[in-house]
């Protein structure tokens, strides 16, 4: 597996499949809510949430012969119940895509899988809050554990896929964050900050990762409130700072692994009482990988949410 | 109808006629709370889905723009206002001031207190900040079996009782 990884030089373009999939399912949301990560999403003793996203990957831009290119299809499923008026529980389930196209010595090839990827169960704590007319604070510790749901060992006819293109990595990956929010009837702020310890399966161990995220929603419409609950439309800008440790393969750090990478990504949200639909298009304005990696062009995002 | 009329108003005036109670009931019949936290449409449904869980709430309206929840009571029976604040606490958000609107009978206790007597739930209003003008008019009301319906802020006390300000009232016959 290490030579194949050395031949085809994955480690690090793959890297970054691990990392989209760590904005994805680690951030879960009483208010709107960011789009980029889930640990703000708000909901009430009794009630749910079910969040539906489609978000999709590119990376491209490889100097080397290989000429590779990864796209990167992620449907996850997100939903939330409120336990009691504190305590909710998120359940990040994935469904994957993942193509890789790459120049081998036999041509042009595609390797990938798609199916169910590793599932994450995150619990949130609101441990302070704070409500006037019209605005809120909270700030809430939460706690997560990603389990190996997913196909952790596909092979295709090069060999077994290197371990960042299967569908999961294996490996129980506990992770603790805190997230704070601050919205007023015009405006709110989210911010996460997460650690994701990640643990060894099939000799291989993900670099560990530390992220935080910002969300700023802005109310563009309507200009002034009347009676009544209305549709709001927010206009939103959203950071995602994210650093990753170097892998481990058979206990050797890799050299060509891990680094930082910042995101911003402009998106739009139309919220009612009942949904929310919205989109953000991601884009890397920082990427300072270690040795030699793939980089991420851009990662767009459309999300559906429902209260019931 | 004046020209100048709003759909709005229009709309409001009817509900109301259609929701005051016939002159037999004895009720709080309409009960306002600020609901304080609350900032955007997506966090109303869970607040709003338990308010309607309310025993004798017939319906929920939310202002986003006062952050007020008004319950509208089934007609003929009437709401515990001590279940209301707890329900705010249970969506998540902060009960702020209460405002009803209640018929019943005036009468005096024991320590010479005005007394709202509501029908239907066994929930007396115990009426604070009364001037000498009112307590007159008051006191004429409790020789008679007319009901007198009374708008206010009501408040709860540190002995559990809840005490009603009247910002106004008027005798129904």
């Amino acid at each position: 597996m290490t030579l194949l990884y050395k031949k085809v030089n994955y480690k690090i373009l793959f890297q970054w499949i691990f990392i989209i999939m760590v904005v994805i399912e680690t951030t879960p949301s009483l208010f709107a809510g960011p789009i980029t990560f889930n640990t703000a999403m708000p909901v009430t003793e009794g009630v749910g949430i079910l969040r539906i996203q489609s978000i999709y990957s590119q990376s491209t831009r490889d100097p080397s012969p290989q000429d590779r290119e990864l796209n990167v299809l992620a449907f996850p499923i997100v939903g939330v119940y409120g336990l009691t008026r504190d305590l909710a529980v998120f359940g990040i389930i994935p469904i994957l895509d993942k193509k890789l196209d790459v120049n081998t010595s036999t041509g042009r090839e595609t390797r990938g899988d798609n199916g169910l990827g590793d599932i994450t169960f995150i619990a949130r704590y609101t441990a302070w809050e704070r409500d006037r007319p019209g605005q809120l604070i909270r700030i809430a510790p939460f706690a997560g554990i990603k389990m190996p749901t997913g196909e952790d060992n596909k092979k295709d006819s090069l060999g077994r896929l290197p371990q960042p293109l299967q569908l999961g990595s294996g490996s129980w990956d506990p992770s603790l964050g805190v997230v704070a929010t601050w919205a007023t009837l015009w405006m709110e702020i989210d911010t996460s900050a997460s650690y994701k310890f990640n643990t060894e399966a099939n000799n291989f161990r993900f670099g560990d990762v530390a992220q935080l995220d910002l969300s700023y929603q802005h109310r563009v419409w309507p200009r002034t409130l009347d009676m009544g609950v209305p549709a709001f439309v927010y206009g939103v800008l959203e950071s995602n700072l994210i650093w990753q440790d170097q892998n481990e393969v058979s206990r050797m750090e890799d050299k060509d692994s891990g680094g930082i990478t910042w995101f911003l990504g402009p998106g739009i949200q139309f919220v009612t009482k009942r949904l929310v639909v919205e989109a953000a298009v991601q884009f890397p304005v920082l990427q300072d990988l270690n040795g030699d990696a793939l980089k991420n062009d851009f990662t767009g995002i459309l999300s559906l949410r429902v209260n019931f | 109808m004046r020209k100048g009329l709003s759909l709005i108003q229009i709309v409001l005036v009817a509900i109301t006629v259609f929701l005051t109670p016939s002159l037999a009931q004895a009720q709080i019949y309409s009960l306002s709370v600020v609901v304080e936290g609350m900032s955007c449409p997506f966090c109303v449904y869970g607040v709003e889905k338990k308010l309607k869980k309310v025993e004798g709430v017939k319906s929920v309206i939310i202002s986003m723009k006062d952050g007020v929840a008004t319950l509208i009571v089934k007609e003929g029976q009437s709401i515990n206002i001590n279940q209301v604040p707890a329900v705010v606490r249970d969506s998540g958000f902060t009960p702020g001031m209460i405002k009803i609107a209640a018929v019943g009978k005036i009468k005096v206790d024991e320590k010479q207190r005005f007394v709202l007597l509501i029908h239907g739930v066994e929930q007396n209003l115990i009426l604070s900040g009364l001037k000498d003008t009112v307590k007159e008019n008051l006191l004429s009301y409790t020789k008679s079996e007319n009901l007198v319906e009374i708008h206010g802020t009501v408040n709860k006390q540190p002995d559990e009782a809840w005490t009603l300000s009247p910002d106004h009232y008027f005798v129904k016959n």
